[in-house]
């Protein structure tokens, strides 16, 4: 009798042998990871690398089983690493603490492999990997869980959708009337405060309607900390007795028309309290410390010298900033606001900068029973692939694996915690599958966006009136004779992008770019690979461009995706390609509507919410 | 690290690790010989879980959970398959936490300041601004109203009628097109015809014995459901209390607000009524009217059109009479997991007759899958499945079992444990629908299928 004895009789010896000879990635060692580490070398893999850029948390604990207290602030991959192999022995388990964007773990580190499986906690990281597996055709699987829910899904390049085929649904709303006037949770107030935050130090988004600063903005201000005070004086006490004028008339509803059942009340400031500064800014790196609540002398220090300092960053940057959990100027501004609007409406429920960060991040609770589930069906799923005998195909009998966990009321066929669904075929349009690949090594601190445009976008790919996208991110749009009056602003931005180079545009290394131009109707996606050695003018070139060379060159040409299976050609007709084309040009003149919008009095705040785990 | 050591002590010991608060023991003793002769030492849990027990000794824990009104999970791990089962003689919920809310906002019945409300709002004096400010309620309420008294009648009900109620109340909009509330009430339209009823899973829990025979041993689950099916009868007239939430809408501050505090107005006072009923009703079987906290009975309140009562079926009731009905309905569906509950119930019968699973022992592989093929068209026979009704499906499903041999595997056995999990803290926490009372499932198919056994 061995350790493997159960899993030889049903699986057999052959299919026995390949799991065991089989190398498999592991992206992420969380609460997923955990599992999946577990269950793989338990079940015979044997040969698996697992990468994670994270450290051990206390949070982590309750449900990353292979961690323990000893292993707080240790590299995760590491560690579960050192325990899974306590689990077996015989396991060949290689750990990188790094992360995946690092260009070590570039194509062909990828191409090792037999199958990737993520593991991950967030979406970018998942497109990155995704695009990784599609430009080496590897099998990826996906497991996802959010609180009670999860997902298991496979993707093979060309058989299957991709990960970016279909768009994903993260964000949730709040009435931002009830943000903005009339808070009743903790929570509220910490989405305003985001949205304060956004407002500031942000770029400008018309939607974002919290308060007026337009007066504020265009006064000089003595010093950073005279604009921090201003903003209070405005959010905390202007505003808010604005709010309760605003009730005045019908005394008799004065208390009841407020969800928190008192009207509002502004903070109480002084020049006294706002000198407490460096007194309350002292102790901030203890851990326990993080999980104290602010008094409201701490939060109107802490408020005005992170407002402050934020402001400065955003000065001296000439950047817009973005919300970020992880940067504690950011979370410490967060944490005061939510808290002195806690105290503005009589909300009782102030937060320690430890729960406003999980509040603010949006991670929704990862729940360890979830994971346990998904992390059994990313091995059953694995198995199947390994168990392929046609190499073409390897995915042909895995399926989408759902698991709800509770009754999904609408599905009644389904009506079961976990249930299966055929694999979703490749979206003929996708930015990301259907488009060519290539990667472009080159020096991306000292080459411009331009030589980038000309010499790989105009020459080497064959593209006519290329626009460049970072994420969502326009960075160029070709932009015809000039004669536009209304692009005239973008125009502008685009021709000084152009000057810039391409770190500072936020390309760095491993960063896909999404170019497409309507002229030729083709899509690429440009890996940019940061060689710190190469010279101003040179480039590398690795991918194929002949054929799509062709077609772009053609252009008219109608435009085929090739497929494994000829059965199933996919031909984009005359009316399809009109169609993507005009949707293109939508797309362009949504941007500019989007920006001349007057703000509206009411609209719904977005909040991104779901963080999947 | 464990080998040759007391399972149940190497297991308590390292899932003590996990969590430091946790207590962990153990007894190292046959399940039957704890039954039989130190029964106290189950009666202090009042969730026992049984996982891969063997069949004679489940039944008669099942009897002693049954009789002692303990929580059984029965959790099981088979090779591809997986199984669990649900025994708890009384379950309620207060928090369904369905994925869908369910809002009822009284517009076809609103209780006369909401309709104030609504005809305060006079369209003809409005500006704009104001006009496509107005909260959705307000416009749905009035286009109600006008209709009926056009057409005489108290609620569209045909299709054509329900097509010219939601013509209305464009007719109704200054610009239908650039009014977002006003396309608003256009698609929520239905909101507005629909009577406010009262879900099915709240009758039943009205209907309930423990809700019609309280005694002074009912929990406050009961006294909470008996006071609230007096407020329906009384107060209500016909309709649970306001459930207080108004949706996100276009609106201005100023309305929302107002809008806001009539409905939380209206059911801080359904709550008040609920209470009085609460009150009389503790003091008539004997209890202190403050044994029930206001603030549990104004989440119950809140929560009233999400009640519900399980009753599971006895794991005895399911072995001496099966739900022939739901099996046979579920066998016609060729992707059912159902031939595997089966499969099980034929497994643990030929463990009963030979102490041992089919297939755990190599050396009679096919002499194991006739008598189990034999045991299983008795027990179709049993189902009164039809002769051919479902084809030769069972001979693939006997050579798989026996294949098994009732061994584990991990992956497997992770996605089992982390269902039953599951089920266990919907159990404890009374939050959530538990499956009621089955769950089959197939590793192979990945499908699943739970029924009542």
């Amino acid at each position: 009798m061995d350790r493997y004895s159960h899993i030889k009789q049903i699986y057999g010896d052959e299919l026995f042998n390949r799991m065991q000879k089989s190398k498999v990635l592991v992206v992420g060692a969380g609460g997923i990871g955990c599992e999946l580490l577990k269950n793989l070398v338990l079940s015979g893999y044997l040969n698996i690398e697992i990468i994670d850029l994270d450290t051990i948390d206390v949070s982590n604990l309750n449900r990353q089983f292979l961690f323990r207290q000893q292993h707080v602030g240790q590299s995760k991959a590491v560690i579960a690493k050192e325990t899974a192999l306590r689990f077996n022995p015989a396991a060949n388990i290689n750990a990188h603490h790094g992360s995946i964007y690092s260009s070590e773990f570039g194509l062909d580190y990828f191409r090792q492999f037999d199958v990737v499986l993520n593991a991950l906690d967030n979406v970018d990281a998942r497109r990155h990997v995704n695009r990784m597996c599609l430009a080496t055709g590897i099998v990826m699987i996906d497991g996802g869980t959010a609180g009670y829910r999860g997902q298991v899904n496979s993707y093979q390049k060309g058989l299957t959708e991709c990960y970016e085929c279909a768009t994903k649904a993260t964000q949730k709303t709040y009435a931002i009337c009830t943000i903005r006037s009339n808070p009743s949770t903790a929570v509220h107030c910490i989405v305003w405060s985001k949205l304060l935050f956004e407002r500031l130090f942000g770029k400008i988004d018309e939607a974002n309607s919290i308060s007026d600063f337009e007066i504020l903005f265009q006064e000089k201000h003595k010093n950073s900390l005279d604009f921090a005070r201003k903003v209070f004086e405005k959010v905390f006490v202007q505003d808010i007795k604005k709010l309760t004028e605003l009730t005045e008339e019908n005394a008799d509803k004065k208390d009841t028309m407020w969800n928190s059942g008192k009207a509002p009340e502004p903070v109480p400031f002084s020049d006294e309290t706002s000198n407490t500064n460096t007194a309350a800014a002292a102790a901030t790196d203890d851990a326990l410390e993080e999980q104290r609540v602010w008094s409201l002398q701490e939060n109107i220090s802490q408020f005005l010298s992170k407002c402050a300092a934020l402001h400065d960053r955003k000065t001296s940057q000439q950047s817009d900033l973005s919300f970020d959990k992880d940067d504690d100027e950011a979370l410490q501004f967060v944490t005061a606001a939510a808290n002195l609007r806690c105290f503005n409406f009589h909300i009782k429920d102030a937060k320690s900068i430890f729960d406003t960060k999980a509040i603010a991040g949006n991670i929704v609770p990862a729940i360890a029973t979830s994971n346990a589930v998904i992390a059994g069906m990313l091995v059953l799923e694995l198995t199947k692939v390994i168990s392929a005998h046609d190499s073409e195909n390897k995915v042909s009998s895995c399926r989408t694996l759902a698991g709800y966990l509770q009754d999904p009321p609408m599905l009644k066929r389904k009506k079961a915690p976990v249930f299966a669904m055929p694999l979703p075929p490749p979206n003929p349009k996708c930015f990301v599958c259907s488009s060519n690949y290539v990667t472009v090594t080159l020096n991306a601190k000292q080459t411009k966006l331009d030589y980038f445009v000309k010499r790989v976008l105009l020459e080497k790919l064959g593209l006519r009136e290329p626009m460049v996208y970072l994420g969502s991110k326009l960075l160029y749009e070709h932009s015809g004779d000039g004669s536009d009056d209304d692009d005239d602003e973008m125009a502008q931005v685009f021709k000084n992008n152009l000057n810039k180079n391409l770190t500072d545009l936020g390309v760095t290394d491993q960063c896909v770019l999404n170019v497409s131009d309507g002229a030729v109707d083709v899509d690429w996606s440009v890996r940019i690979s940061h060689d710190g050695v190469l010279d101003l003018d040179e480039f590398k070139f690795e991918g194929d461009t002949e054929s799509k060379v062709v077609a772009a060159a053609l252009g008219e040409d109608e435009k085929k995706i090739p497929e494994e299976d000829d059965d199933d050609m996919v031909v984009w007709t005359e009316d399809e390609k009109r169609k993507a084309k005009e949707n293109k040009q939508k797309r362009g003149l949504k941007r500019k509507r989007d920006g001349e919008e007057e703000e509206r009095q009411s609209k719904v705040a977005k909040v991104d919410v779901v963080e999947i785990d | 690290m464990g080998l040759e050591k007391i399972r149940a002590e190497v297991v308590s010991q390292i899932i003590a690790e996990l969590n430091p608060e946790v207590q962990g023991s153990f007894l190292a003793s046959d399940p039957d010989e704890v039954l039989e002769s130190s029964p106290t030492f189950l009666e202090r849990f009042n969730f026992i879980i049984a996982s891969n027990m063997k069949p004679q000794s489940l039944k008669k824990l099942a009897q002693f959970c049954w009789d002692k009104d303990k929580v059984l999970i029965i959790v099981r791990s088979y090779g591809m398959i997986g199984y669990i089962r649900l025994v708890s003689k009384s379950h309620d919920i207060v928090e369904a936490k369905l994925d869908q809310d369910i809002d009822d906002l009284r517009l076809s019945n609103p209780w006369p300041n909401l309709q104030a409300f609504s005809d305060e709002q006079d369209f003809s004096k409005m500006e704009m601004k104001e006009h496509s400010h107005t909260p959705y309620p307000a416009i749905l309420i009035k286009a109600l109203k006008q209709w009926r008294e056009k057409n005489g009648k108290n609620v569209p009900a045909s299709r054509d009628e329900k097509e010219a109620f939601k013509e209305s109340i464009k007719d109704l909009a200054l610009s239908f097109y650039e009014e977002e509330n006003f396309q608003e009430a256009y698609n929520k339209y239905f909101q507005a015809i629909q009577p406010s009823e009262i879900p099915q899973s709240v009758q039943d829990v009205f209907e309930d014995e423990l809700c019609k025979n309280l005694n002074a041993n009912s929990n406050d689950f009961w006294f909470m459901a008996a006071a609230l099916k007096q407020f329906v009868a009384n107060e209500g007239q016909g309709t649970l209390p306001v459930q207080g939430r108004v949706p996100d809408m276009h609106a201005d501050t100023d309305r929302y607000i107002k809008l806001q505090t009539l409905y939380r107005r209206k059911a801080r006072n359904d709550v008040n009524s609920v209470r009085t009923h609460l009150g009389q009703l503790l003091k008539t079987h004997g209890k202190q009217s403050e044994s029930i906290s206001d603030s549990d009975l104004k989440d119950f309140c809140k929560n009233a059109c999400y009640l519900r009562a399980l009753h599971f079926r006895s794991y005895q009731d399911e072995l001496s009479s099966p739900n022939k009905s739901e099996i046979r309905n579920h066998l016609m569906n060729p992707e059912s997991a159902m031939p595997h509950y089966v499969m099980f119930r034929a497994a643990d019968r030929f463990y009963e007759k030979n102490n041992r699973f089919p297939g755990d022992d190599n050396s009679n592989l096919e002499a194991d899958a006739a008598e189990l093929h034999k045991l299983v068209k008795d027990l179709l026979n049993e189902y009164e499945v039809e002769d051919g009704s479902v084809g030769d499906i069972f001979d693939s499903h006997v050579k798989e079992m026996v294949r098994y041999g009732a061994c584990e595997l991990h992956n497997i056995s992770s996605l089992i444990g982390g269902v039953g999990g599951q089920e266990l803290i919907k159990l404890c926490t009374k939050q959530r629908i538990p499956l009621n009372n089955t769950w089959i499932y197939s590793g192979i198919t990945s499908h699943s299928c739970t029924f009542e056994a």
